[in-house]
């Protein structure tokens, strides 16, 4: 399984909760995906949402995401690099 | 003139056949004389298929049983000449010259009966000695029982009509009239009217008392099921009170409904501890406990008609192997009770369970035995039974372990499907145990139960089974048996009245004192005895009777209507009188202390009457089967008697489920015809969720032989329910269509699937709905996974579309997607076209988009490259305009591909790189997969290998089995070029573990070629394979 992340962008800021539900609707259609959301950030003003998801692939976020109706900007699969604690380095 | 060859024929009451006034034996099976008393009421000629379909099941081999039971028919109807008339395709009974009892009584009501004369119209009274064809009920056969039950009313109302007649002509002999209004009142027991004779004749006797007693009976009787006319007769009771009468009332002034009721006693006979003759038949057994005991398997089949004994043998020859320190259990089938898988287990197994200390059976086996588990999926289900069987084979071996184990089981010829299979594999289990299984059966009705007879035929070649038939007694044996009962009645007379059949020379027994003739019949005498009990006792033997098998001693309460008090004092009365006797159960239980005697009761209780006690005791069941507690198959049984339909065909759903959970398909499948004809008569609004829930038993229970009524059928009532505005039912049509398309063993369970579904369309209605049920369809079909379901959900989509009149872009997608997978490429061609169309028309670009990619990758498998070139194509300049993603990268390398695969294309390794950085493994697979197979055909077998081996590792990320299959076969094609055995064999293992999954018609069509023919696993993925 691979980290994939969605980027929406708006042109007016968005209510995250109104996406949220939108989501939880289609949950059905992400679990068929095996797509698992994980955590969000919302900017403070609203106006862009980085979503991180467990999914096989990107497509399989992709047409989750198209399916459920979602806003997004782009999807990409990534790595989550880990900097080494400060007691580390 | 009755000269030797006339022949008459009796069907009211036992069926019997007369040669002159010589009794022709008839045959044992009850089919078969049912058989032969409907060729001759009918008095047509009938097509062998309708009366295969009438008196067998299908599983039953029904053209060799009806042949078989006319080669018994025939010696006894063609004495002097041949009447039976069995051509290639009709069978008729020539009964022009046979004198038979039923036609007179018809022909007599039919010319008025106005001209008869008294004594004419007594002897029309005396022709019906019973009911019409008593005893000869096939309860599962409804076509057979309705048509039964029909016959019967006639017979009925006829007989009611002379016994009008003739108490009309009778209104001034009371005397001679008395006995005929109680033959009214028997026969229209629900009738205030026909009571009130009865108590006007009593009245004008002078017999207060014997009156008061009829009206309390009666009452009782009216009030349980229809009280108001309870009430009429009170009214009609006071009025005849009132009258002045010839000889006026003696002792009691007022015959107060509260009068006590003298009964008139009966003789209480010890019975079950005699045990006499049966000596040889009790050396047979012993040896064969003897021959057990030296460590190898002995069974044992008792055999003969009811009454001769068997029981009392078996009970024998029990507590004879128990007092040698046999473990010993018992368990019994009841006639009511065929449908109920496991039910003479249950018993058995207990009575081991307890005697045992160091082994139980565990609550999984009972939870299988008791039709818990889950029925919608076959898998599950049957390894569900092998665990009990097992566990059950494992309980009963380990208690075989160091001492002999003898378990007997009664009335096999009730046995039920699931039973009998559990029989043979018990019986083969303890082959090398020191066990003695002991059968019970009547032997004519055994012959009408297929699985058992197929059990015991098993059994006879595989072990062995010594068959004991019970034959009647000698007159010697009857003075005895009447010795041992303390008799003081002739024995020779007793003899020749009971023809040596013991339970009617013990009922003579108990009849103490016969005046004049012996009774002529077991029925006579039992009725004759009935006659002698109290009020509280008739109803609840009456209600015995209508439950058929053992009964809590609450329900009578119910039943009943009496107080416990009341109860108690009659269930004495009964157990004293031996008509019945207490059983072994969680709770208080009776049960009927002869099958035979309960017969003569209930063929005694008029049909309304009965019917109500059906219904009543069906509506008290009912609550108790929807708790688990009580069984299905006996709401279904008492609900359709009851006339009760709606009731009937819920029930035959739920013990039909049950049947399935237990892999009784045949049990399951009768279930679900019976619920069928109980349904049918419904209104549409109940009538249509209670067929689509009776054909998902259907499917249940196996693949269907008639695949396509079936999906017809199924199609049609869930466009009903959805015009209903049953959603459910509408899904659950939709679901099981789906599955029948895909041919898939389990079916979905009701529960489970909406719950899902529910998802899907959540509070929609109308056209949001249609596209939750097609984006839902579409999603399960881009995935390749649950396509039945996805298909249901399509099909609901597409009716919902219907109604709307719209054709929504995804829905036509979906569709086509999976005729691609079944392998219908120009199916599919036409439904991506459309789809295309649509999605433009819908102005959106991103299911365009995939419509597209699908009808290039369908095009791809198809070979149709002109047509796959054109569109990727087509394909690459949409992409350029959609927002970013994987899109344009597959669009690319799709084109690239199908430009490789005409020559080779070396832009293709740079744009499959380019869809790995888009991390789209699905589009990776396929363009992996292709190229792979193009480099096989070229002879590139090492590129081949990596392209195929990357394609794999892609596939199974996604768990997608076509491309992981495809992959393989790749592996096996490039192994078997390069002649590596070891590489081969193991793409060929996991390419057949992959058959097992629902591949497309591309992928089987690569991975059967790759196997090659001679592997065990390729014709089950053959016949699996959508496309062929």
């Amino acid at each position: 399984m691979a980290l994939v992340l969605v980027e929406r962008c708006f042109d007016e800021p968005v209510g995250f909760d109104v996406l949220q539900c939108k989501e939880a609707r289609s949950a059905w259609c992400l679990e068929a995906y095996r797509v698992r959301p994980l955590r969000s950030w919302v900017s403070e003003d609203g106006r862009y949402i980085l979503c991180e998801y467990d999914a096989p692939d990107a497509e399989s976020v992709q047409r989750a995401q198209e399916q459920a109706g979602m806003p997004f900007t782009r999807i990409w699969a990534a790595t989550a690099v880990e900097y080494p604690r400060r007691d580390e380095r | 003139m009755e000269t030797e060859e006339t022949l008459s024929v009796r069907l009211l009451g036992d069926l019997e056949v007369r040669r002159g006034v010589e009794k022709v034996a008839l045959p044992q099976s009850r089919k078969t004389r049912a058989l032969l008393a409907y060729l001759l009421l009918t008095r047509r000629s009938h097509r062998r298929t309708r009366l295969c379909g009438l008196l067998w099941d299908v599983t039953d081999d029904p053209r060799g049983a009806l042949r078989w039971s006319l080669s018994k028919i025939r010696p006894i109807v063609d004495a002097g000449r041949r009447r039976l008339v069995a051509e290639r395709e009709g069978v008729a009974i020539d009964a022009a010259d046979v004198s038979v009892d039923a036609f007179q009584v018809e022909r007599a009501v039919a010319s008025g009966l106005e001209d008869v004369s008294v004594e004419g119209l007594e002897a029309l009274v005396e022709l019906h000695r019973g009911e019409l064809l008593e005893g000869l009920d096939l309860a599962d056969f409804e076509e057979y029982q309705a048509w039964c039950i029909a016959e019967r009313e006639q017979a009925l109302s006829r007989h009611v009509r002379v016994l009008e007649a003739l108490l009309g002509r009778l209104r001034h002999d009371p005397a001679r009239s008395l006995p005929h209004a109680r033959a009214l009142a028997r026969a229209d027991s629900m009738a205030p009217a026909a009571h009130a004779r009865v108590l006007e004749d009593l009245w004008a006797l002078g017999r207060v008392e014997e009156a008061a007693l009829h009206h309390r009976a009666a009452t009782r009787q009216l009030e349980a099921l229809a009280p108001e006319r309870a009430r009429q007769l009170d009214g009609a009771f006071a009025a005849i009170r009132a009258r002045k009468v010839e000889a006026p009332p003696i002792r009691v002034e007022s015959p107060a409904v509260e009068a006590p009721a003298q009964v008139l006693p009966s003789r209480a006979v010890p019975v079950a501890s005699a045990f006499v003759a049966r000596q040889r038949e009790l050396r047979v057994a012993r040896a064969a406990l003897a021959a057990a005991a030296s460590g190898r398997l002995r069974v044992l089949l008792l055999v003969g008609e009811p009454g001769i004994g068997k029981s009392r043998l078996l009970d024998k020859i029990l507590l004879e192997a128990k007092e040698r320190g046999a473990l010993v259990a018992r368990g019994r089938s009841w006639e009511v009770e065929t449908g109920r898988p496991y039910a003479p287990f249950h018993e058995l197994l207990r009575g081991v369970a307890s005697a045992l200390t160091d082994a139980s059976i565990d609550d999984a086996t009972w939870s299988f035995l008791e039709g818990a588990a889950d029925a919608s999926r076959r898998g599950a289900v049957e390894a569900a039974r092998e665990k009990a069987f097992a566990s059950v084979v494992s309980v009963l071996r380990a208690a075989a372990e160091d001492r002999p184990l003898v378990l007997g089981l009664d009335d096999v010829q009730w046995c039920d499907e699931a039973s009998s299979m559990l029989l043979h594999v018990v019986a083969r289990s303890l082959v090398d145990r020191p066990a003695l299984i002991v059968l019970a059966a009547r032997a004519g009705e055994l012959v009408d139960n297929t699985p058992v007879m197929r059990a015991t035929r098993s059994l006879r070649r595989e072990v062995g089974v010594d068959r004991l038939s019970l034959e009647r007694f000698d007159e010697g044996q009857t003075t005895e048996l009447l010795a041992a009962l303390d008799s003081s009645l002739d024995a020779a007379a007793v003899h020749a009245s009971s023809g040596g059949n013991p339970l009617y020379a013990i009922e003579l027994a108990r009849a103490g004192d016969v005046a004049g003739a012996l009774p002529e019949s077991l029925a006579e005498l039992v009725r004759d005895r009935i006659d002698r009990l109290s009020p509280e006792a008739r109803e609840v033997l009456a209600f015995g009777a209508v439950l058929g098998r053992h009964f809590d001693v609450e329900w009578m309460v119910e039943l009943a209507r009496v107080e416990q008090g009341e109860l108690a004092a009659a269930l004495e009365e009964l157990e004293r009188h031996a008509l019945l006797a207490s059983v072994e159960a969680d709770r208080p239980s009776y049960a009927f202390a002869h099958d035979a005697v309960r017969g003569v009761v209930y063929a005694d209780v008029s049909d309304p009457r009965r019917k109500l006690m059906h219904r009543r005791v069906a509506e008290l069941l009912a609550p108790r089967a929807a708790d688990g507690e009580e069984e299905a198959a006996l709401v279904a049984h008492h609900a359709q008697l009851g006339g009760a339909p709606e009731l009937a065909a819920r029930a035959c759903v739920d013990a039909g489920r049950r049947a399935a959970a237990s892999l009784a398909g045949a049990t399951a499948e009768a279930f679900v015809r019976r619920g069928m004809r109980c349904a049918s008569g419904l209104p549409e609004r109940t009538r249509v969720p209670i067929l689509v829930e009776l054909y998902q038993v259907h499917l249940s229970a196996g693949r269907p032989r008639d695949r396509d009524d079936v999906a017809r059928a199924l199609g049609e009532l869930a466009e009903r329910a959805l015009v209903l505005g049953d959603v459910e039912h509408a899904r659950l049509g939709y679901q099981l269509l789906g599955y029948l398309r895909w041919e898939v063993g389990d079916v979905p369970d009701a529960a489970k699937h909406i719950l899902e579904a529910e998802w899907v369309t959540r509070g929609a209605e109308g056209p949001e709905r249609m596209r939750a049920l097609a984006e839902a369809g579409r999603c399960l079909a881009l995935l390749e996974r649950n396509l039945p379901e996805a298909d249901g959900y399509l099909l609901e989509a597409s009716a919902l579309a219907k109604q709307l009149l719209a054709e929504p872009a995804s829905l036509v997608d979906a569709r086509a997607l999976l005729s691609c997978h079944r392998g219908d490429s120009a199916a599919a061609m036409e439904g991506f076209e459309r789809a295309k169309l649509l999605a433009r028309r819908e102005g959106d670009r991103t299911v365009e988009v995939q419509v597209i990619e699908h009808e290039v990758m369908c095009a791809v498998d198809a070979g149709l490259l002109d047509r796959a070139e054109g569109r990727a194509e087509e394909l690459a300049v949409l992409a350029e305009h959609v927002r970013g993603g994987s899109d344009l990268p597959a669009a690319n390398a799709l084109l690239a591909l199908v430009r490789h695969l005409r020559a080779p294309d070396a832009s293709l390794a740079a744009r499959i790189d380019e869809l790995r950085r888009a991390d789209s493994k699905r589009r990776l697979a396929f363009v992996l997969n292709r190229a792979a197979l193009a480099e096989l055909a070229r002879g590139e077998l090492g590129r081949a290998a990596e392209l195929a081996r990357e394609a794999s590792a892609a596939a199974s990320v996604l768990d997608r089995p076509s491309e992981m299959a495809i992959a393989e076969a790749v592996g096996v094609e490039v192994a078997r070029a390069r002649g590596d055995e070891r590489e081969g064999e193991a793409h060929r293992a996991s390419l057949r573990s992959l058959l097992d999954a629902r591949l497309s018609a591309v992928a089987t069509a690569h991975a059967l070629r790759a196997l090659g023919s001679g592997d065990d696993a390729l014709p089950s993925a053959a016949a699996r394979s959508p496309g062929g």
